[in-house]
């Protein structure tokens, strides 16, 4: 590693301070990304500003109406050990549950984990990658077994084709999380929750960022809604081994069941795009309808819809296909033959 | 070359003085500034927990954090397991005894893990057990015997735990 | 006396003569029904408590006063010429000492290729090497050394490697017919002719990576002229021996030690150029120089499993009975490397009187291949068991039938019989533990198939000048209809069984030498140039030593991993080490007892042919009031000490010795998701006598899981536009963890061979690894319907071939309504 400067924040002022002054002062959490991608020399900060200490971040609290409030620096073990969380949003304490290995659960915060960088392997080393600031990205032409089948609009070279890696983003996605970010010289009461989709974007090579933020801007805070009363969740992962491996493909579905009837259904999409997925023409089609086979068929149908493979991740359309198929079964009664 | 900073830090028991750049990895600062070779890497970028040491009680990858962050902290390393030269921890006796060890590289990331864990759970099923482990990588092994060697420590820490006591560290 | 004898020595499937310093004659084994109290028991580790503690002292926990770190610069190319270095950069960061280049490098008497080199064939390849203080100089310096490359055409993928107009990463080209090893027996064109039945299959298996956790390293000191090595070594004696040849030393004058190893599963059977730059720089600095790999380099350049296409081809009569094998090996080595015995299952596995085997060298621009547990035979049995299982489908055979059909009794390239062949028991033993039979019973899995189809695929691959393998298109898969299911699955998956049989050398050999020193409190060190790897072989040998001297196990040191601790001792791989120093072991100590017993002849005034040694004590047999204890015995002798000389006997000529197993495995597959889960294993090995079961556990399972590891999950990935490796790391190569790991039961045959060495034991550390794999590609087959032919079983694969099942049944579906024949019955070509 490179030598640099590092600083412990006592408060969040003066680490916003630093970021948004000092050009090549990164923010540092737990460590977990930011120290991999520094190690590789594929990030080269001058100065490391650690929040870990502010603990004031650090908390789960009841929101009026039922949801909750997940202070960013939350470690995700803290996170997955909270009842609330296994209670009463079981696809993201699952989502939790297969982040990384029970060691980096213990450092990783909530926070981190969702604007970490992609895990792509072009990325990660000496490879062509928009984000090393090269004409290319290797990955579109290259081994992309891991890559994106959504969103990335063009695969001639020019776009990132890698996907988000975070577990816990799909699901929060699925439940419709918001999160709040502190802006530099804000005050507090003027931080603004936005939905957790608006929170990423598809990095380029001027911003190599996964998220929309700027310099200074912290995530602070991550707010869960309370779901419909008998809503039913669940999160399900493919990945290459059983455990300690990034997904594959992910689902996370949330539906809430009137009889028999699909009164609402939420699916987000894991390992396919630079953010979760949203399956929104197939949430649609679902909305009020009696779930049967053919509602499951097609639904599974629109879930793939649009999906641009790339060449070597031709498989994740049928692997997506069946774990939406899966979800389904498991969030309605699987007596239906489905 | 950065600014060197002071860490004060207690391991095993022993408050370590020194002053480090700041971009000295913990695994580094144990093993080479503090001569603590029992603590190995094995990966370098926190796959395969070889570098497990206990931090404040909690397990974490020693190759993953910098020694800087380690500022105040109370960190436990497989040297510090042991309570004298001559007795073992429960942990370390079992995996002795069931073999749950070969080439013994990652064996004290894996001692590490397991400490901590049974101080959270002290009967872990087979099921825990293995989801407790699945970030310490083995390549010799095949886990089966570390498994085994875990579920004997389990046992043997219970039954030296005096009955209503808590198994869990004070303070957590 | 020592005497020159010559013998057949066995390593990694390959066999050769050579003579050997044996000492002595050797003893009978202990016979079959020999009641022994130290070997045989599931003894801990002698080496636990220091592997527990933190103290055990592996290559990287090496520190010398005044040691520098050096560390190497690799090339980022896989094919380049190097047009010009500047080193001046990297000198003026502080605390560096020394810049090594193919400019300055001193000449040396390494029998390797040039430590650096002009032209870099592979990423990794060596191109500078830093001395520094500390680590982080020596890093920050690498960046300072400017390099203009010169890139040229690389070819990494193994398909494309084989064709005429590739690029090449030697002139003469990349595959060398004249170097190819060809076996042939009868005639395999009359085999084919005479046969009712043929199959034909093409497989591929992927590279697969050691990923050892202790990177390959080493800590180099000079004393004036004398070198001290410690190095992660599977060799000590053999690293010396390079040593000594590089710096035209004495072999004396080197040094190697080794105590505790972070595993090397053949990776680090060699003497790595690192050792060599790590000593060239400890010389001209005068300064101990400890050199580690990180775990990128590791990857790219200290070898691999070597990736395989293979063709292969199988003829029977209608009775089962094998007439002709045919098997044809491209194996991508790397930058240089060797083909392992990949035909080696295929020659000797079955009986079969007409067989031929081709191995190619490929050539890559990739690292250079190296030995990965049992290399050759776990690719080779991947394809031949394969092929017994469509040949089964073909005969409408069970496939355990099908094996024992053609059960060979003797190895027929040698034309010997065994020493001992437990695999029939083996068979017997696992079909009952998985519950084989019940197969046709219980409906639990399809029966007899009916074929479905016969679908194109696989293509060729066929290196300038040779037959190609099958017609255009490629071979065939068959396609088969499943069986019932058990009724406790869901309709999306599959269950299914497979088997595949092992055979492996494991017999060891002759030279290894060890001595038994009896200390004067009647202890007893063994000393012997050998090394444990990680197996357990000092807990082994104190057990073999403790048995022969009738002592307790806690009253045996073992001295080892130490040029100068005790004699020769080989090289830990190819299973031979209990085998080989094993015996070598337990002659020294007979030869100190026997010693023990003259002396004590004297004091009791009563003849040696007359005294016993038991339970440490000399005592004429019949009357124990006549004796003394060992102890006594020993404190008598003041500083003498008793030393007794063993070796390893040669082997013997009328039998030949091998290793044999058989591995069942249970599997489901989701047909929606392309997941292959192994939910069980069951694994019987014939190796001979054990002397410890709880290190031969140990070994069984690890074999196991690294073989479900190359099965499932483990492939070195590398991107086609740049030639670099994707997956060095283990973040992208991903080894099993413990929730991989399904229920693995495992069995020895019992029962001792007792031609094979004075222990009747085999080697263990290999044979667990070669079956598993066919075994779980096999079990996939059954539940599916569809061969598997590239491994590892990832997703994409297992998605793929999914997609061809529904294909095929949709075909079959349309063709049988529009009332057409019926597809592919029968299926036989």
């Amino acid at each position: 590693m490179k030598p640099f400067a590092y600083t412990a924040a006592t408060s969040l002022d003066q680490a916003q301070e630093i970021l948004s002054e000092e050009w090549g002062s990164r923010l540092y959490a737990g460590g977990t990304d930011l120290l991999t991608l520094t190690k590789r020399g594929t990030v080269s900060p001058d100065h490391l500003v650690d929040i870990k200490g502010l603990a004031d971040f650090r908390y789960l609290r009841h929101l009026t109406g039922g949801g909750l409030a997940i202070g960013a620096l939350t470690t995700l073990a803290e996170l997955e050990a909270n009842r609330t969380v296994h209670r009463r949003f079981p696809a993201l304490a699952r989502s939790i549950a297969v982040t990384g290995t029970p060691q980096l659960r213990n450092r990783a915060t909530v926070g981190g984990n969702l604007c970490q960088q992609p895990r792509c392997w072009y990325y990660r080393g000496d490879f062509p990658c928009l984000l090393h600031g090269d004409e290319v990205c290797g990955a579109a032409k290259g081994e992309n077994a891991y890559h994106a089948l959504f969103g990335y609009e063009s695969a001639d070279g020019n776009r990132c084709v890698a996907v988000h890696p975070s577990d816990p983003a799909v699901a929060l996605s699925a439940l419709e999380a918001e999160v709040v970010v502190a802006v530099p010289g804000e005050a507090p009461v003027n931080w603004e929750a936005t939905p957790i989709d608006d929170l990423f974007q598809q990095p380029t090579k001027d911003f190599p960022g996964t998220t929309i933020l700027n310099p200074g801007d912290v995530v602070v805070e991550i707010r869960v809604p309370e779901q419909p009363k008998g809503s039913r969740q669940v999160y399900l992962k493919a990945m290459d081994r059983a455990a300690w491996a990034f997904a594959l493909v992910s689902v996370a579905a949330v539906a809430t069941l009137d009889g028999n009837r699909l009164a609402d259904l939420r699916l987000a999409l894991g390992g396919v795009a630079y953010k979760p997925w949203r399956a929104r023409h197939a949430e649609e089609i679902a909305r009020g309808h009696v779930v049967s086979p053919e509602l499951v068929d097609e639904i599974v149908e629109l879930a793939a819809e649009g999906a641009m493979p790339l060449g070597a991740n031709e498989y994740k359309v049928p692997l997506l296909k069946g774990l939406v198929r899966q979800a389904l079964r498991a969030v309605t009664d699987e007596s239906r033959g489905i | 070359m950065a600014a060197t900073r002071t860490v004060r830090v207690r391991v095993n028991g022993t408050l370590h003085e020194r002053e480090v750049e700041p971009r000295l990895l913990l695994s580094d600062f144990i093993r080479h500034e503090l001569g603590l070779t029992g603590t190995h890497v094995g990966c370098e970028h926190g796959v395969c927990g070889a570098c497990t040491i206990l931090w404040n009680g909690e397990p974490v990858r020693s190759c993953l954090a910098l020694a800087v962050q380690a500022d105040g902290a109370e960190l436990e390393t497989v040297e510090g397991l042991a309570p004298d030269e001559e007795r073992l921890h429960p942990v370390q006796a079992a995996f002795v005894e069931h073999h749950g060890l070969q080439c013994g590289f990652c064996t004290p990331g894996f001692l590490m893990t397991v400490v901590a864990f049974l101080r959270e759970n002290p009967d872990p099923d087979e099921a825990e057990i293995r989801r407790a482990i699945s970030g310490n990588l083995c390549r010799c092994t095949g886990y089966v015997n570390i498994v085994k060697a875990v579920k004997h420590a389990a046992r043997s820490l219970r039954a030296r735990a005096p009955a209503g006591a808590s198994a869990a560290p004070a303070g957590r | 006396m020592p005497e020159l004898r010559k013998t057949v020595v066995e390593i990694e499937g390959r066999l050769h003569e050579e003579y050997v310093v044996v000492d002595g004659e050797d003893l009978p084994a202990w016979p079959e029904d020999r009641v022994l109290s130290r070997v045989g028991q599931p003894l801990p580790r002698v080496d636990a408590r220091a592997k527990v503690t933190g103290t055990a002292r592996f290559t990287h926990d090496i520190q010398l006063p005044g040691m520098l770190h050096a560390r190497i610069l690799r090339s980022p190319h896989p094919h380049a010429r190097l047009r010009r270095i500047d080193v001046s950069g990297a000198l003026a960061v502080p605390g560096v000492l020394a810049v090594l280049t193919h400019e300055n490098v001193p000449e040396l008497g390494w029998p390797g290729r040039p430590l650096f080199d002009t032209v870099l064939r592979y990423q990794g390849a060596e191109v500078a090497a830093v001395v520094a203080v500390d680590e982080a100089a020596a890093t920050d310096a690498l960046d300072k050394i400017s390099v203009e490359y010169e890139p040229l055409p690389f070819v990494v993928d193994l398909e494309a490697a084989v064709e005429p107009d590739a690029p090449r990463v030697y002139p003469e080209g990349n595959v060398s017919a004249d170097e190819a090893s060809v076996y042939v027996r009868g005639d395999t064109d009359q085999g084919f002719a005479e046969a009712d039945v043929v199959v034909e299959a093409n497989f591929r298996t992927a590279a697969q990576l050691h990923n050892c956790f202790e990177t390959h390293g080493s800590v180099c000191s000079w004393d004036g002229g004398r070198l001290t090595v410690w190095d992660s070594t599977q060799h000590v004696f053999g690293v010396r021996k390079t040593l000594a040849q590089a710096f035209g030393l004495p072999m004396h004058d080197v040094r190697v030690i080794k105590q505790f190893m972070g595993g090397g599963f053949g990776s680090k059977g060699g003497t790595g150029r690192y050792t060599v730059i790590a000593a060239l720089l400890a010389r001209q600095t005068g300064r101990p120089v400890k050199l580690l790999l990180d775990r990128r380099e590791e990857n790219l350049a200290t070898g691999h499993r070597h990736n395989t296409l293979q063709y292969i081809k199988l003829g029977a009569r209608s009775d089962g009975t094998l007439t002709a094998i045919y098997h044809q090996v491209f194996a991508g080595v790397g930058a240089w490397g060797w083909v392992a015995p990949v035909g080696g299952p295929a020659r000797e596995l079955y009986r079969c009187p007409n067989v031929k085997t081709e191995e190619y060298a490929v050539c890559l621009n990739l690292g250079p291949d190296s030995a990965f547990r049992a290399p050759g035979y776990v690719e080779g049995t991947v394809a031949l068991e394969g092929a017994m299982d469509d040949l089964a489908v073909a005969l409408g055979m069970d496939p355990i039938e099908l094996r024992l059909r053609n059960y060979a009794d003797t190895n027929q390239p040698r034309n010997l019989p065994y020493s001992g062949k437990g695999l029939r028991e083996a068979y017997r033993i696992g079909a009952e533990l998985m519950g084989w039979h019940l197969r046709e019973t219980t409906g639990y899995l399809p029966r007899k198939r009916t074929i479905l189809a016969t679908l194109g695929g696989g293509g060729n691959h066929s290196p300038e000048g040779e037959q190609p393998p099958a017609g255009p298109g490629g071979v065939e898969d068959l396609v088969c209809w499943p069986g019932t299911q058990p009724e406790d699955l869901p309709p999306h998956r599959r269950r299914g069984l497979g088997m595949a049989s092992q055979i492996w050398g494991g017999g060891g050999g002759p030279p290894a030498h060890a001595e038994v020193r009896v200390n004067p409190d009647a202890t007893v060190t063994v000393a012997t140039g050998t090394q444990d790897i990680g197996t357990g072989t000092r807990t082994v040998l104190a057990q073999v030593a403790a048995e022969e001297l009738s002592i307790p196990v806690e009253h045996v040191r073992v001295l080892l991993g130490d040029t100068e601790a005790g004699p020769y001792g080989p090289i830990s791989a190819g299973s031979l080490t209990v085998a080989s120093v094993g015996p070598a072991v337990r002659a020294a100590a007979a030869d100190a007892r026997r010693q023990l017993v003259e002396l004590a002849a004297s004091l009791l005034d009563a003849k040696v042919e007359e005294l016993i040694l038991k339970d440490g004590r000399v005592e004429v047999a019949g009357s124990p009031e006549r004796g003394i204890a060992l102890r006594e015995l020993t404190a008598r002798l003041g500083n003498f000490m008793v030393t007794g000389h063993g070796s390893r006997g040669p082997n013997p000529e009328d039998v030949a010795v091998h290793t044999f197993g058989a591995q069942f495995a249970e599997v489901e597959v989701d047909l929606e998701t392309g997941a292959v889960e192994v939910t069980r294993i069951v694994a019987v090995h014939d190796s001979g006598r054990i002397i410890n079961p709880l290190t031969t556990s140990s070994q069984v399972e690890g074999g196991v899981i690294q073989g479900l590891g190359f099965a499932l999950s483990e492939e070195r990935a590398v991107d086609p536009q740049t030639g670099r490796v994707l997956s060095a790391d283990l973040e992208n190569y991903r080894i099993p963890t413990a929730l991989d790991v399904p229920i693995i039961d495992h069995v020895m045959v019992p029962g001792a061979d007792l031609a094979a060495n004075n222990l009747g034991a085999k080697g263990v550390g290999e044979p667990p690894i070669i079956p598993t794999a066919a075994a779980v590609a096999n079990a996939v087959y059954d539940a599916l319907g569809i061969r598997p032919t590239d491994l590892p079983l990832t997703r994409p694969r297992v998605l793929a071939a999914i997609k061809r099942l529904e294909e095929a049944a949709q075909a079959v579906e349309a063709g049988a309504e529009s009332g057409k024949e019926q597809a592919g019955e029968g299926g036989t070509r």
